[in-house]
């Protein structure tokens, strides 16, 4: 996502702002020109009025009349006219003579009316007409009277008119607009994520191993409160989910336990008695030692179940390391005694470890049991060494090595890097998933570095907590 | 002796029971806590095995009740593993020992005559067989008088084989009693182990004291039959 959810709504808000922003005011301007237009019009109309009456006494005179008096008549109407349209420039009237077209008049700004009138306007209806001459725009007003066609124009100053007025609120309230907009739009969608981003905060704090928490100090019956509400509701499901898991595991373990436990028994003691043949005997030994070894896998399970539930209490304790991993490299120093493997312990530094002992020495032995595995001659090299507050255990193999494309998925439970392993060994896959967990339980690193047909390497890194008892 | 097995799965109480009669003790059964504490109670046991997940009522409470009425009759508890907090639990509840389900026979069976040993008044940290002794405190190897070198795996299997003397003990066994792990190279080591010990061990007797059986277990007798 390129944008946060309030820069975008801050950005919505401003969108929409601007534009009822816009619509006002273009709504205001149309609202003006049409304002405007009528105001010309009715002008235009009162205008008409007069003359008509003006006319209505005066024209039939001088229609009827010839000669010089035709011409006093004439002139002392033109100078009526003149004296009522000084003043008002904007105004062009022309009545015309008779119905044939021939002018008697025009005043106001225009001499030149003719070329103000509309092509073939005598033949026009009644009515008001727009009319564009030497850029600018005229209203004109066309009425027939019984004595003729009255025209009267005005000019229309409408439209620049509107345009002025709004010049300058475009010119200085758009940015200032859009400045307000976006301030108060980022306070909008500030104050309107900050139930989520607190949500967001408690849900942080809400692990696997704590569901029992909530999103709380909500309780509004907004949006919001719908949001934390299910929320809540998905958290209690989940809840529920972990803990019908761990109850299933815990069962399935207690549904296993109890019949490995009879099946044991039960081989033990036949497997005990002294009057066996030699080959029930062979085959109890062989049932009985599988079933241990079944009964560490179901053990194993359990203590990755119980690890995931982080229901799993290590038995920590202070005990020496270095001890440990003598003991451990003595161990493998024996299992390699008929093979060309060189064992050894290269670096030991002296180490009081604050751990469960017997998880450490699960971890040590699994690596060692891989490391034998999967080495077929050459050595195996272990170290321990304190740096830094850190202890560092690094075993190192001459061994097969891991395939590269196998590397991501190592720690993955009942893993097996299936190519070039021979078919005797018999891991249940689980081996590294439980170092992995156990180095993570206490704190610790592990990685695995290998080279296909060279060998691999394993660092652990623990932190070293020094206990004064 | 007498001993109370409470332990509400049949099979589980079967071969403890088994097991504990081939012992030459007296054995009885109960499958839930309430008729458990009522035998308990009621009958002079000289040892009383109790599992902790009971029904009616569990080992714990069975177990604070019994100590409560001042019976002091060792009780080993039977506990799933690695829970810790129930282990400690019992521990605090009075128990004298705790054993892990799944058990060992072998395991119960020297856990049991240890506390019977210790009920008894016999307090002697010592493992006999023939000439070898064995010290439990300060981890000592004795053969007459004189003292065995043993690392500290030579000691635990030894111990172990001790501990179950006169019984036949699988590698697996051992692998599981030692290094609470499961090798996947066959049991070599173990072999290797057993290899060293006799060399330590019986070249000083001269005599066989660690037999192998058809090389799947090995056994410790007191004296050559």
């Amino acid at each position: 996502m390129k944008y946060s959810i309030r820069t975008r709504l801050t950005l919505s808000i401003t969108f929409v702002f601007l534009f009822i922003f816009f619509f006002i005011l273009v709504a205001g301007a149309i609202a003006l020109y049409l304002g405007l237009n009528e105001e010309i019009d009715r002008d235009l109309r009162i205008e008409e009025k007069r003359m008509s009456e003006l006319f209505a006494l005066e024209f039939q005179d001088l229609l009827t009349e010839k000669g010089e008096n035709r011409k006093s008549l004439r002139d002392k109407l033109v100078e009526e006219l003149n004296e009522i349209y000084r003043y008002k420039r904007q105004f062009v009237i022309f009545p015309l003579e008779s119905n044939t077209g021939r002018r008697i008049y025009a005043g106001g700004e225009l001499k030149n009316v003719q070329l103000l009138l509309p092509k073939g306007f005598l033949a026009l209806k009644d009515g008001y007409y727009n009319q564009r001459f030497d850029s600018n725009l005229y209203r004109l007003l066309i009425i027939r009277k019984e004595w003729g066609t009255l025209l009267l124009g005005a000019r229309n100053q409408a439209f620049f008119e509107v345009a002025d007025e709004f010049k300058e609120i475009f010119l200085i309230g758009i940015p200032l607009v859009i400045m307000l907009v976006i301030l108060g739009g980022r306070f909008l969608a500030r104050q309107a994520m900050r139930p989520v981003v607190s949500a967001a905060e408690a849900a942080e704090k809400i692990t696997l191993t704590d569901l029992g928490q909530r999103l709380s100090d909500y309780d509004k019956k907004d949006e919001f409160g719908i949001l934390v509400t299910t929320l809540n509701k998905m958290i209690i499901r989940l809840e529920r989910g972990i803990n019908r898991i761990q109850q299933f595991t815990q069962d399935a373990a207690h549904e296993l336990r109890t019949p490995l436990t009879i099946l044991r028994g039960e081989l033990e003691l036949l497997y005990q008695q002294d009057d066996l043949s030699e080959q029930i005997q062979a085959s109890l030994q062989k049932t009985l030692d599988r079933t241990i070894s079944l009964n560490k896998i179901v053990e194993d399970l359990m203590l990755l179940a119980q690890s995931d539930s982080g229901h799993y209490k290590l038995d920590k304790s202070t005990f020496r390391l270095d001890q440990v991993i003598q003991e451990t490299v003595e161990d493998v120093k024996i299992l390699a005694e008929n093979r060309p493997i060189g064992v050894n312990l290269i670096y030991c530094d002296q180490v009081n470890f604050f751990g469960d002992e017997q998880l450490i020495r699960r971890l040590l032995l699994n690596l060692s049991d891989n490391a034998l595995k999967y080495t077929e001659k050459g050595h195996i090299e272990f170290s321990l060494k304190v740096q830094n507050n850190a202890v560092e255990i690094k075993i190192k193999d001459t061994g097969i090595g891991i395939p590269e494309e196998n590397f991501p998925h190592i720690f993955d439970r009942f893993y097996r890097v299936e190519k070039g392993r021979t078919s005797s060994d018999k891991g249940s896959g689980l081996g590294l998933s439980i170092c992995k967990w156990i180095v993570e339980a206490h704190d610790g690193a592990i990685d695995i570095a290998s080279e296909e047909g060279k060998g691999t390497t394993v660092i652990i890194i623990f932190p070293l907590i020094l206990r004064n008892n | 002796m007498r001993i109370l097995v409470v332990e509400d799965e049949p099979d589980v109480a079967a071969f403890v029971r088994k097991a504990l009669v081939e012992e030459n003790h007296a054995v009885d059964v109960a499958h839930d806590g309430a008729k458990g504490e009522y035998l308990a109670l009621t009958e002079p046991y000289d040892l009383i095995i109790l599992d902790i997940m009971l029904p009616i009522k569990d080992g714990l409470t069975v177990l604070k009740s019994l100590r409560a009425e001042k019976i002091s009759t060792p009780v080993p508890m039977l506990t799933a593993r690695g829970e810790v907090p129930d282990r400690v639990a019992g521990l605090d509840a009075g128990a004298d020992d705790y054993l892990v389900k799944p058990f060992a026979v072998a395991e119960l069976r020297a856990r049991v005559r240890s506390l019977l040993r210790r009920q008894s008044g016999d307090r002697s940290p010592l493992l006999k067989a023939g000439d070898l002794t064995l010290n439990t405190v300060n981890h000592e190897a004795r053969i007459k008088d004189e003292l065995v070198e043993l690392t500290t795996r030579e000691y635990a299997i030894l111990e172990y084989l001790l501990r179950n003397k006169n019984r036949l003990l699988s590698k697996g066994m051992i692998a599981e009693h030692v290094w609470d792990f499961h090798f996947s190279s066959d049991y070599n080591l173990i072999e290797v182990y057993i290899r060293r010990l006799r060399k330590k061990i019986e070249s000083k007797i001269q005599k066989k004291i660690i037999h192998t059986i058809r090389n799947s277990g090995y056994i410790i007798r007191d004296s050559e039959k």
